[in-house]
């Protein structure tokens, strides 16, 4: 054994210089998406690529992996080797409460944070020709007419579940009535049909059907260059921020020059202005934020809806 | 509109447009005749292509591969009772039938022209009515589209009047699959098994794959034929289907392209939905109802045209208010936003040449489908001269590569096998798999929109009935629903009358092209007991993990599980107390042998794959089942010299087409 160690030792050496010397990344790199081709994570980690390419030597390789709302190919990243070779969109709150709520084999510290690429804002809209032209108004005939209003969210257990439940932390009179549906394209057809009264829906869905809707408020901390006009709720009053985040990571564990390289890379690309530019255009509401900022980002959000859910009694005790 | 009319019309002689016309509908047949393929996955898959084209083309090519997708998958169903895509689930009912008696080309042909009719008949409709027809699919909430579904799964009812009892089970049976998962109304997973990955659920093509086409190789495999069905192609068959659709089932053709639209317009509910109503419509006010399943081209025709209208009615909401009528109209959708163009009623006069050209696109493509398909179509029934161990084997590697590569996930191919096994020992004990199939892709709906009308029901005065009830589309689709399960005594009622006239006028020779009405024989109790059996089993399965489910996620599964588990012992105890009579029953000779090895390879084939890889284990499986499958005449030697061949050679072509052409990554493993 004595004998060994020197060997190891050597072997150990040469495997750190190799790794120093060979600049990652020196194959291509599996780029994870947990939706289906062709949704909105794949529009936006499509044109990430296009200047990936002109940041990197090596070029992404897409892998689908969709299913679960996006827990399956969460878990695929999580337990991906830990060589830099395999990384991957995750989404905020989904990430979170799944860990909560639905028994993922993850948990928001399972990875290795890149970058946050898109801060996709909820909303606050009704029909075009609705009466409601403020929240507050629609705030006071819910606070008179309790349940009577139907507000329609994606979910459950989506950031739409997340803000509402907000919602009727801050505003315990307003009593609405919630309708889940499937996804964007459904809820958008059930306010336009008059299933339900409001939605909470991201600017990257509503503005899909904006010449029919109204939007009231973005649940965002400053506007947004989508829709400059609308003030946020905090201009009005109602002290409701929350999004929908797309953020890279890699599994847990990555060597730090590896990990720092991709940030690095990200990093160029998210201050890319023909990147703005594209993305403006594809309807994505970017935001970089760095590892740093997200993580602490993440960790503020995992206590917050830990709360809310307790709140909601839908924490079980394990 | 008039000025966009012009350039609209020179964008379609523009050869470039022609020569992507002419691409996408070859390659969206082929992608829909390909079980596990489906149109979504081809159009998604050309989306990247199309930014390098001008949105007009782009949307051109989408809008052809779409048309051309949904059109091919009756191929594989007409041929090989698999339905290329779910919309052609109700084309099996009557298109295998006939390949069966050897008139595959006059399935092939029906199914070409009615898909061109329905397609026209769906674009007339965008055309010219597409802002009050959006308006109105609108009012399609959750009540409605829950009654809509229940509407569609009383087609079970109509599919097998004189076998209810075991069609209501099998639906029921598909229902409960559907609640594998993550639950659509409290997001909790339910009924894994313990299994992580079924987390996401059975995906329904996957699903559909292993009930039609893994238990279509175990069935074929089981009859020991030579080939999969005797094939007599008659010449001038083409011109006679056509002189037989225009004179025989215009208004077959005109009530399906019509329900087509219809359902197509509906953001829940698509082609796969429209196609089996129609079937059932169209059997409904059948004169003959009895011809329907046994190789009637009305059945094919209904089938093929609606699920082809979709496409027109699936684009009315989505141009105009930028909510899909159905999954592929997401995919182009998303590609038009990407452009830079914004969905909407002004979409015809902000960018009035783009919509204008893309709708008459779809005219001439529906009209250049008729050429191109009769090309590809003759093709594909070359299958059928194919000795049958090959297209088995064939059929195997596709359906796991094709399950795979729509959610590169290892689960769905061992979706495949279950089900195929599934599907084939349901077949044995009449258990029907058309109606299972059914309540696979129904079931999500079912519950989704029930869990809808208990939300919406918080909000009502009269609670949930007054939500269900209200409104007139509700008490019509209702009534429609009462008056479809009626259907069944009124279809069993004609086909009395049709027996007696027919045993009046026995000598007077019958043109229309019927076969036989084969008498009704009583099944063997075995088979009651086994279906018996098979139902308590699954109800077992799935009542042991009822544990922490609450609300609609309970009801909804409790009450299939309790149908299931009643129906299950009627049939145990009807079964056992048909032994005790020595009843006529019919028979069937079984090649166990045959079928025990290829299910077994089949296993080891999937295991292979998560080990070795995919292409490693494929020339392994196809040599190993070649072998064992050999006819006594041919030596080892000579045998597993063709075999290695035919592995190379069909492991080539499946490398070029999903690796290279459609970039579909295959499963690796410790090889390759």
């Amino acid at each position: 054994m004595r004998r060994l160690t020197p060997v190891l030792a050597i072997l150990c050496a040469l495997f750190l210089w190799t790794g120093v010397a060979s600049a990652y990344p020196e194959k291509p790199v599996n780029m994870v998406i947990a939706f289906t081709a062709g949704g909105s994570s794949d529009v936006q980690a499509r044109i990430m690529q296009k200047y990936w390419n002109k940041y990197a030597p090596q070029p992404w390789v897409f892998i689908y992996k969709p299913g679960a709302g996006g827990i399956i190919g969460f878990t695929e990243i999580a337990n991906a080797r830990k060589d830099g070779y395999t990384i991957g969109g995750l989404n905020v709150p989904h990430i979170i409460l799944q860990h909560f709520m639905q028994n993922a084999r993850f948990s928001p510290d399972s990875f290795d944070y890149i970058c946050q690429v898109v801060n996709d804002p909820q909303c606050i809209a009704v029909r075009k020709d609705s009466s409601f032209t403020t929240t507050h108004a629609i705030a006071d005939f819910a606070a008179k007419n309790p349940g009577k209003l139907k507000v329609g969210l994606v979910g459950p257990l989506s950031g739409h579940h997340i803000m509402y439940m907000d919602w009727q932390r801050k505003l315990p009179d307003a009593k609405l009535t919630h309708v889940f549906y499937k996804g964007a394209a459904d809820q958008n057809a059930a306010l336009l049909g008059g299933e339900v009264d409001l939605i909470i829906g991201n600017i990257n869905d509503v503005m899909r059907s904006i010449d029919e809707f109204r939007v009231l408020n973005v649940a965002a901390e400053k506007r947004n260059e989508f829709l400059p006009d609308v003030p946020t709720l905090r201009e009005d009053g109602i002290d409701i921020v929350s999004d929908i985040r797309r953020v890279f990571a890699a599994p847990k564990g990555l060597k730090p020059e590896v990990i720092e390289k991709l940030r690095a890379i990200f990093k160029r690309i998210c201050e890319d202005p023909d990147y703005l530019a594209d993305m403006k255009k594809a309807g994505q509401p970017s935001e970089y934020l760095d590892a740093a900022a997200l993580k602490s980002y993440i960790d503020e959000q995992s206590a917050l809806i830990k709360g809310l859910l307790e709140r909601e009694g839908l924490l079980k005790k394990k | 509109m008039t000025e966009f009319i012009i350039p609209s019309l020179l964008n379609l002689i523009d050869p470039l447009n022609i020569v992507l016309m002419l691409l996408g509908l070859t390659g969206g047949i082929i992608i829909g005749a390909l079980p596990g393929l489906s149109a979504t996955m081809g159009v998604a898959l050309m989306v990247p292509a199309t930014f390098a084209l001008d949105p007009i083309s782009g949307l051109i090519m989408l809008g052809a591969i779409y048309a051309g997708a949904i059109y091919g998958g009756a191929n594989s169903a007409i041929l090989i009772c698999t339905p290329g895509t779910p919309s052609s689930v109700a084309t099996t009912f009557d298109g295998w039938p006939l390949t069966q008696q050897g008139r595959a080309d006059v399935g092939l042909y029906t199914s070409l022209l009615s898909s061109a009719f329905g397609g026209i008949v769906g674009t007339i409709f965008l055309l010219c009515l597409a802002a009050s027809l959006a308006r109105f699919a609108l009012q399609f909430g959750g009540p409605e589209n829950f009654w809509l579904c229940l509407f569609g799964l009383s087609t079970i009812a109509v599919m097998t009047p004189d076998n209810m009892g075991k069609g209501i089970l099998s639906g029921a049976i598909g229902l409960l699959i559907s609640t594998i998962g993550l639950d659509p109304n409290t997001g909790s997973a339910r009924f894994t098994f313990g299994t992580y990955a079924l987390i996401q659920g059975v995906a329904v093509i996957p699903c559909m794959i292993g009930l039609f086409s893994f238990s279509q190789v175990l069935y074929l495999i089981g009859t020991d034929k030579t080939y999969i069905a005797e094939y007599r192609p008659q010449k001038g068959n083409f011109l006679n289907v056509f002189k037989y659709l225009v004179s025989k089932c215009k208004v077959v053709l005109l009530r399906s392209s019509i329900i087509g639209t219809g359902v197509g317009m509906l953001p829940g509910a698509g082609g796969e939905i429209a196609s089996i109503i129609s079937y059932n419509e169209a059997k409904r006010w059948s004169d003959e109802p009895s011809r329907y399943g046994k190789g009637c081209i009305e059945g094919v025709a209904a089938s093929e045209s609606a699920n082809n209208a979709v496409i027109g009615g699936s684009l009315i909401p989505m141009l105009t208010l930028g909510i899909p009528g159905s999954a592929v109209a997401a995919v182009i959708l998303g590609a038009l936003m990407a452009h830079g163009v914004q969905p909407g009623f002004k979409i015809f006069s902000a960018s009035g040449e783009l919509a204008y050209s893309f709708i008459f696109s779809q005219f001439a493509v529906n009209l250049l489908m008729i050429p191109v398909g009769f090309v590809l179509c003759r093709c594909m029934a070359r299958l059928l001269s194919l000795r049958l161990t090959l297209v088995a084997i064939a059929i195997v590697v596709l359906a796991y590569i094709g399950a795979y590569a729509i959610n590169n996930s290892l689960l769905d191919i061992w979706v495949v096998f279950v089900f195929g096994l599934l599907g084939f020992a349901a077949g044995k004990v009449h258990l029907d798999t058309g109606a299972m199939a059914l309540g696979v892709i129904l079931g999500p709906m079912i519950e989704e929109n029930l869990g809808k009308c208990f939300d919406l029901s918080r909000a009502a005065h009269g609670g949930l009935l007054q939500v269900m009830f209200e409104g007139g589309i509700n008490k019509t689709l209702v009534v429609a629903l009462l008056l479809s399960l009626l259907t069944p005594i009124v279809i069993l009622r004609k086909n009395r009358r049709n027996r007696r006239q027919k045993e009046e006028t026995a000598s007077t020779a019958e043109n229309a092209p019927t076969t036989e009405l084969a008498e009704h024989l009583p099944h063997h109790w075995g088979a009651d007991v086994l279906a018996g059996v098979i139902c308590l089993a699954i109800a077992l399965a799935f009542g042991l993990q009822y544990e922490g489910l609450e609300g609609v996620s309970a009801i909804f599964p409790e009450v299939l599980c309790s149908i299931i588990a009643a129906g299950g012992l009627y049939f145990v105890v009807k079964g056992l107390f048909k032994r005790g009579k020595n009843l006529r029953h019919e028979k069937e000779e079984v090649a166990w042998k045959n079928v025990f090895l290829i299910t077994l390879a089949g296993f080891l084939y999937a295991i292979g794959i998560v080990f070795l890889g995919f292409y490693s284990s494929t020339i392994l499986y196809i040599v190993l089942i070649s072998l064992a499958l050999m006819s006594s005449k041919e030596g080892i030697g000579k045998t597993s010299v063709k075999a290695l061949i035919f592995a190379a050679v069909f492991s080539l072509a499946i490398w070029i087409c999903f690796t290279n052409l459609l970039n579909v990554p295959t499963p690796t493993g410790f090889l390759f």
